[in-house]
């Protein structure tokens, strides 16, 4: 049956011959291991084929969409991470086994007659492959490709004359975005890998019309055969020599097989960053098959740095490794010599490689093989020359065991905050990609980072409230390692809080403290207002600053009142029982925090309202509160209390923080004691009448025209809020993204 | 056999081993990412408003569009409020007594079939081939695309009908937050299209 089909097949198209004669093809001189890395480079180029044209049919080329749809490959896709890990670090092995076959070549002397245009091939399909690493480098719009290829593109408008068209003919118009990603796919994805097989083809069939360059064959098998000469003749000629199967196939197949070997070691080591793997349906642990398809939560396969952002300050941008040669070539030739680094001594290069086939006419053929291996050495050894200094300078503990280490202050200074952004980067990248998993923005992924509270909230507090609260950090803040404690400095860098500190605001312990001691300076001793005399002018001190007092000092007064009642002869207060009301007030204003209907413990709410009521502890005196009754089943909340201070109903919560925040002088909160500035959207639509009903609610405090008011946008508070509260779920326009 | 074909065949058997090896090693992964979208699931519905229309605003057998928004995954965008769908809402019988917060959860405590009796709620998209299912003149429902047609309780109009089955009903019950004005709420579903059995797309079990 299979013999029938066979031949048949064979009549029809001639199949079974050509499989023959491809694979008879002689090896003069006998197959031999150094024959390999040609036939290693087609493996890994089809893996690239194969891995490339899947991962096509998830990726979508736009700056919007290009992060999260890898990030989706990477780390939600059956695979992904192997496909995209396997096509990555295809590209890495892909140049180092050029460097191999280029180094056999010139060694073997295969550049030289007859075998001139396969050296020119090779040049270009080298030239593509440099092509496809650069353009593939961009695909996934992370800050890594984004940046990087920022450089690229503008070395290549340092060109003379025609150098800004070039560039703005790859980068799509003047500036990087939804067109450079897509003239970058369409390079990738369809003109590079058609020439590259166009190149290849020709390359191997031009192999084959001279065979292996060996002692025995080293004029090339049919030098003088017409160009008409079929497969077939030619693999009569051939028979006198060992044929490519089965051994030469053996050991191209065991080299094959070895490459691959170290990329998949390299894939399942993994460079990605680690994120929780999410929980099934039912909040179930992920399945076996769930635990490999999906690995990449465990950090297995490529790298994924944050989605790119043009809004990064310091983003330490490198090339891929096999670029740093030229990154560190541009080092050397500054101001008007830049030229030389990036134009001239690459194309300089590639036209020196370019003529030493030119070498090996007639009685120059010795000095031609010899200058061939003498510059592709050289030029391997320099380009791992540069490459090691690149690295050497980016480390300030040197590289190598310390061996190879600047001595040049300044570099060590820069390597030092370079790796200080690296680290910074990775941070970013490493919550960046946890964020994804709950989905990105239509509008792109940059926007987790820009919208999140955990690192952005953190530096809005420190630039907008950090002049005068400060932060400390618990234990758990500082297990994320993004930040550490944050006090505000005066002029000379000496701590100088003039507000509460907010590390734990409006929790059961910051409330339990403040009732210990209002004083300290994690809740109003550092609260300071300038001293005013009779005439309400501010009264200044003998260097001319204005002399500072305590401000909020109502609640001081109270503990006195307090602790004085605690030490009176006659009917002293019990501490003991006293404290274990401060412990139920401190409760029952978390339980206030929340929304009516989360508040369930109602044992927690009465004791806590009888003790804020009680006439030892004189909550309800100034504070008014919202107070349940239970009617039926359920609690209805009413508010009541004294009204000279500010209203403990929801405090803590983020309503709380953003009524402060926008109205700190209203009256349920701190009223004419007021010290600090409001924050509104004073920008764009109703921001008039924002300013306007801000001031209408915040009256002046004493000896002011009115209460300063400052910019803030609805998103930036949203940030600052959840950043206070340890919520870190992303903002975006009041939405949240979590789910 | 002679030694020189024995290596040959030894040779030639070890290269299909690793072949096939290294084919298994990246053909799996290649087949499974291939056909990773089989096994994606559609979102759990919950019940969500109908474009707050009020109950007082139904009469007999005059349908009302409504549309449904919802927490949409699109791939990897996730949108927090979308438009996940819209529906047909018809009063098919007389609206029982609500006039208590009891009642009405009485009311949504009954059977679907009881709850249709008052109001039927129908997807939009046809049962026929997914297209959009609007009113005709003849006071039912028709499709603009292949001219199915069905009746006002969501039926085929006639039998000879491109349609296999009738209006995909989505279950429905009354929002109790608001008692002073009383909404329906709807759980939108998709449905497998021209088939005779109704049947949710992707959905994932119920939690």
């Amino acid at each position: 049956m299979f013999s029938t089909l066979s031949t048949w097949l064979e009549h029809r198209t001639g199949i079974m011959t050509f499989v023959r004669a491809m694979l008879l093809e002689g090896v003069p001189g006998g197959a031999k291991w150094r024959y390999v890395w040609g036939s290693c480079l087609a493996f890994v180029f089809s893996i690239q084929l194969i891995t490339g044209l899947f991962l096509t049919t998830a990726y979508s080329p736009s700056s919007s969409q290009a992060w999260s749809s890898v990030h989706f490959i990477q780390y939600k896709m059956d695979f992904g991470w192997l496909i995209r890990g396997l096509h990555h670090f295809g590209s890495q092995t892909m140049m180092v086994l050029i460097a191999l076959h280029m180094l056999q070549v010139v060694i073997a002397g295969a550049q030289l007659p007859p075998r001139e245009v396969n050296w020119w091939l090779g040049i270009g399909l080298l030239s593509v492959t440099f092509g496809l690493s650069l353009t593939g480098y961009l695909l996934p719009w992370d800050q890594k490709g984004y940046w990087a290829t920022r450089v690229a593109t503008n070395i290549s408008s340092n060109i003379p004359v025609i150098g800004n068209d070039i560039k703005q003919l790859a980068v799509g118009g003047p500036d990087y975005g939804n067109h450079t990603l897509t003239r970058f796919y369409a390079l990738h994805v369809a003109i590079l890998p058609l020439s590259l097989i166009v190149l290849l083809i020709a390359h191997i069939v031009i192999f084959r019309r001279h065979g292996v360059t060996s002692a025995e064959n080293e004029q090339g098998l049919v030098p003088d055969a017409p160009p008409e000469a079929s497969l077939l003749t030619q693999h009569k000629e051939e028979a006198e020599h060992e044929p490519f199967w089965p051994r030469q196939a053996f050991y191209d197949m065991v080299a094959c097989m070895a490459v691959f070997s170290v990329m998949m070691g390299l894939v399942l080591y993994g460079f990605a960053h680690e994120v929780e793997q999410p929980k099934g349906p039912d909040g179930a642990e992920p399945g076996w098959y769930e635990k490999i398809a999906r690995a990449g939560v465990h950090g297995k396969g490529a790298e994924l740095d944050a989605a790119a952002d043009r809004d990064t300050a310091n983003y330490p941008a490198r090339p891929e490794w096999y670029f740093l040669f030229l990154f560190q070539l541009l080092k050397y030739f500054k101001g008007d010599l830049v030229l030389v680094g990036t134009v001239h001594i690459p194309n300089g290069v590639m036209v020196l490689l370019t003529i030493l086939p030119f070498f090996g006419y007639g009685a120059m053929r010795k000095f031609g093989h010899f200058f061939g291996m003498f510059v592709v050495m050289s030029l391997l050894i320099v380009v791992g020359i540069l490459t090691l200094f690149a690295l050497r300078d980016d480390q300030p503990d040197g590289i190598l065991f310390g061996l190879l280490k600047s001595s040049d202050e300044n570099t060590l200074k820069l390597a030092r905050q370079h790796q200080e952004n690296m680290r910074d980067a990775e941070k970013l990248a490493k919550r960046a990609c946890q964020l994804a998993m709950d989905g990105t923005p239509v509008e792109g992924g940059h926007l987790l980072i820009r919208n999140d509270p955990l690192t952005t909230g953190q530096k809005l507090f420190q630039v907008k409230c950090g002049s005068c609260h400060s932060f400390t950090a618990n234990a758990k803040d500082k297990e994320l390692k993004l930040f550490d404690d944050w006090v505000p400095k005066d002029k000379n860098g000496k701590a100088n809080p003039t507000a509460s500190d907010l590390g734990d605001f409006g929790t059961k312990e910051w409330v339990r403290s403040l009732l210990e001691d209002p004083m300290r300076p994690k809740h109003f001793g550092a609260v300071k207002k300038p001293v005013r005399n009779a005439e309400n002018e501010i009264v200044k001190g003998p260097d001319g600053k204005p002399e500072l007092t305590n401000g909020l000092g109502t609640m001081a007064n109270w503990r006195k009142g307090i602790d004085k009642a605690r030490k009176k002869p006659k009917d002293p207060v019990d501490p003991i029982l006293q404290d274990a009301d401060f412990d139920a007030i401190a409760a029952y204003l978390e339980i206030l925090a929340r929304p009516r209907d989360e508040r369930k413990d109602e044992k927690a709410i009465f004791a806590g309202q009888t003790a804020f009521d009680s006439e030892f502890n004189k909550c309800s005196d100034c504070h008014r509160v919202e107070k349940a009754k239970k009617v039926g089943k359920a609690l209805k909340w009413e508010i009541d209390g004294g009204e000279t201070a500010p209203d403990l109903s929801f405090y803590g919560s983020a309503d709380w923080i953003r009524g402060m925040i926008m109205s700190p002088g209203h009256k349920d909160r701190y009223g004419k004691k007021n010290l600090m500035p409001g924050f509104r959207n004073t920008e764009g639509p109703g921001s008039e009448l924002s300013i306007r009903e801000f001031h209408d609610t915040n009256p002046p405090p004493d000896g002011l025209k009115e209460t300063p008011l400052q910019h803030l946008s609805d998103v930036e508070r949203e940030l600052i809020i959840r950043w206070i509260r340890r919520d870190y779920r992303p903002v975006y326009g009041g939405a949240v993204i979590a789910k | 056999m002679e030694p020189e074909t024995d290596r040959r065949s030894f040779l030639g058997f070890a290269i299909f081993g690793l072949g096939t090896i290294f084919s298994a090693i990246i053909g799996v992964p290649l087949v499974c990412y291939g056909i990773d979208p089989r096994h994606r699931k559609g979102p759990k519905s919950s019940f969500k408003a109908v474009d707050g229309i009020k109950l007082d605003e139904f009469s007999l057998n005059d349908p009302r569009q409504g549309v449904i928004r919802d927490k949409r995954d699109d791939g990897w965008i996730h949108y927090p409020n979308d438009v996940i769908g819209r529906v047909w809402v018809v009063q098919s019988g007389p609206r029982p007594d609500l006039s208590t917060p009891e009642k009405v959860a009485a009311f949504n405590t009954s059977s679907i079939v009881e709850r249709e009796r008052y109001l039927k709620v129908f997807t939009t998209i046809c049962p026929h081939m997914g297209c959009s299912v609007n009113r005709d003149s003849a006071g039912g429902f028709a499709c603009p695309c292949h001219a199915a047609t069905f009746a006002l309780n969501g039926d085929r109009a006639t039998a000879d009908n491109p349609a296999m089955r009738g209006m995909d009903t989505l279950e429905w019950k009354i929002d109790e937050s608001d008692p002073e004005a009383l909404r329906i709420v709807v759980a939108y579903k998709n449905f497998v299209s021209s088939i005779e059995k109704k049947e949710v797309i992707g959905e994932e079990p119920a939690a």
